[in-house]
């Protein structure tokens, strides 16, 4: 037996359980068996529910949170996810996710998943390895673009590397996107991730695949669907320039408080995950009480006395966020700046960036932090 | 009868729909979650503000709270506010109970080191909580500096324990030793 499979075999751990492990069903819906989570634990339903104003909270609140909706208002629905994905690029991207849909401001999180877990995981949510497919002919890759471009498949999907990309959404544009256009893949990884003989059924008739398929519906002729699966399947891609690395601003001089840092920082970026259960909504979230295969931290960042009474250890003991890591940074320092290296395709290895699956700070934010810590952390 | 005892689920369904805010459970009487967390707020400003009588006039007669969550809350301001009301006692009594759930609370063991630091016997005590909520980074706020300060004898570290609370104070007199 060879040993990945008997690395499986000795696992005896099922697809459903590690869906439960992970709480995929956390962020997405379609997840067949996996338990119900409650809404204030469901990070789209909930933002969902408080964009319609159905969440159970007073209006006036509701209304207050609504412009700040700009993440996680939609993720895809894995149903149906069989006959179109390849197992063998589901499980890397578990191992290691990328930026799929750029014009989503949240990425799969990366999770603390083994590799012989993600290669349950994946053959458990798409099945078998898929049936490789001759290369198509560089005519009807060409012919392909011109339909591309004619059909304006662009409006939605990038193609990194292949064709100009139409830059980030702004945030207006963020909260008022549709969930197609928000969750349309950047088709550079489209040769990789689906399987070859599903795509002229998934550009002809989406929904004949899956019943929630986004894609719209063009009754393409049958030479246009060739033309367009040769494009996205073959179409030569130039290597993306890497974007330039954010840099590390100079301490402020001026004196930086808490309630600046909890208002800038804490407040827009962590506190979803480390709440305070005795002042919110939910459990205290997933780096409080545990979520996402994570352990619970024991970290809440609602409040000065949360922030300096520190979180867990591997071993559950506590212990300082800034504390210094043998490199003299902060620990918190270190997870936000991970972050930043895991936008740019690399993992810190012990280090989970922050915020998961979030954008990182930006330079000015983290120039606020840093300053405050360097201060003493004033109140 | 099942007419009767469906109209009669039917009516307390309906009753508890209704009632205000604070919950009937069994024969006790509850605070809602919300009527919770701002009487719970409402006596923490109180602390902060150096009323702690005003959080026992708020907290000591009020119904249960709705969860035990709140319930630790509302015995962990209580009991801060006995301390800092000279009932010395029974304020650690209550701050050791609630540290058996949570044995490494920094706040609360800076509190209990409060407490303890204001006691006949329990200053050895409270200097060890403070110096190794100090040494790992975890002092909650000012005050445990504060407290630190005064526990730490002469030319020991109490200079370093007032920089430090001078850094985490809104106002540094929150400093000064002996007050």
């Amino acid at each position: 037996m060879p040993l990945p499979h008997l690395l499986l075999a000795l696992l005896a751990v099922s697809g459903p359980e590690l869906v439960a492990q992970f709480q995929c069903q956390r962020c997405h819906d379609g997840l067949a068996g996996a338990p119900p989570i409650p809404v204030e634990r469901h990070c789209v339903h909930c933002h969902q529910e408080i964009e319609a104003g159905t969440f159970d909270a007073p209006a006036e609140v509701q209304a207050g949170w609504r412009p700040n909706l700009v993440s996680l208002r939609f993720a895809p629905d894995l149903s149906e996810l069989g006959g179109h994905l390849r197992p063998e690029w589901v499980e890397g991207f578990l191992l290691a996710p990328i930026d799929l849909r750029p014009q989503l401001l949240a990425t799969m999180p990366r999770l603390p998943i083994t590799p012989p877990e993600a290669k349950i995981l994946a053959r458990h949510l798409v099945g078998p390895p898929s049936v490789e497919q001759p290369a198509p002919a560089p005519s009807e890759v060409e012919q392909g673009r011109v339909h591309f471009l004619r059909l304006g498949c662009g409006e939605c999907h990038a193609y990194s590397g292949v064709l100009p990309g139409r830059g980030p959404l702004s945030s207006a544009e963020l909260l008022s996107a549709s969930a197609a256009k928000l969750l349309a893949p950047d088709l550079a990884h489209t040769r990789t991730r689906l399987r070859p003989e599903a795509l002229p059924t998934l550009l002809q008739t989406p929904r004949k695949l899956r019943a929630k398929a986004l894609m719209p519906d063009y009754t393409l002729s049958p030479e246009e669907v060739s033309a367009l699966v040769a494009f996205v399947r073959a179409a030569p891609i130039t290597p993306v320039p890497e974007a330039p690395p954010k840099v590390r601003l100079p301490l402020l001089s001026r004196r930086v408080s808490f309630p600046e840092i909890k208002t800038k920082i804490f407040q827009k970026h962590c506190r979803h995950c480390h709440a305070d259960p005795d002042k919110a909504f939910g459990d205290g979230g997933p780096g409080n009480a545990g979520g996402l295969g994570y352990a619970g931290r024991g970290l809440s960042l609602v409040d000065y006395r949360a922030v300096q009474s520190g979180g867990r250890d591997d071993q559950g003991r506590r212990r300082s966020i800034f504390a210094p890591l043998p490199d003299g940074t902060p620990r918190l320092i270190a997870h936000l700046l991970a972050r930043r290296e895991e936008e740019r395709g690399r993992v810190v290895l012990g280090i989970v960036g922050m915020p998961l699956g979030l954008p990182s700070l930006d330079e000015a934010e983290l120039q606020l932090l840093e300053s405050w810590i360097s201060q003493g952390r004033p109140p | 009868m099942r007419y009767l005892t469906a109209a009669s689920l039917l009516t307390a369904i309906a009753t508890t729909l209704a009632a205000p805010a604070a919950w009937a459970c069994m024969d006790f009487e509850a605070l809602s979650p919300t009527e919770s967390s701002q009487l719970l707020a409402a006596a923490e400003k109180h602390l902060e503000d150096g009323q702690p009588q005003a959080v026992i006039d708020l907290l000591a007669y009020t119904p249960e709270m709705s969860s035990w969550r709140h319930g630790n809350k509302r015995m962990e301001l209580v009991a801060i506010a006995s301390i800092r009301l000279g009932k010395v006692d029974r304020g650690v009594r209550a701050l050791r109970a609630l540290l058996r759930k949570t044995p490494d609370d920094p706040f609360l063991l800076a509190r209990l080191a409060e407490g303890l630091g204001r006691s006949k016997h329990g200053k050895a005590e409270a200097l060890a909580i403070l110096e190794r909520l100090d040494q790992q980074d975890l002092m909650p706020d000012a005050l445990g500096y504060a407290v630190l300060a005064q526990l730490l004898p002469a030319g020991k570290g109490a200079t370093q324990a007032v920089a430090r609370c001078e850094q985490r104070a809104l106002k540094k007199s929150d400093c000064t030793l002996g007050s």
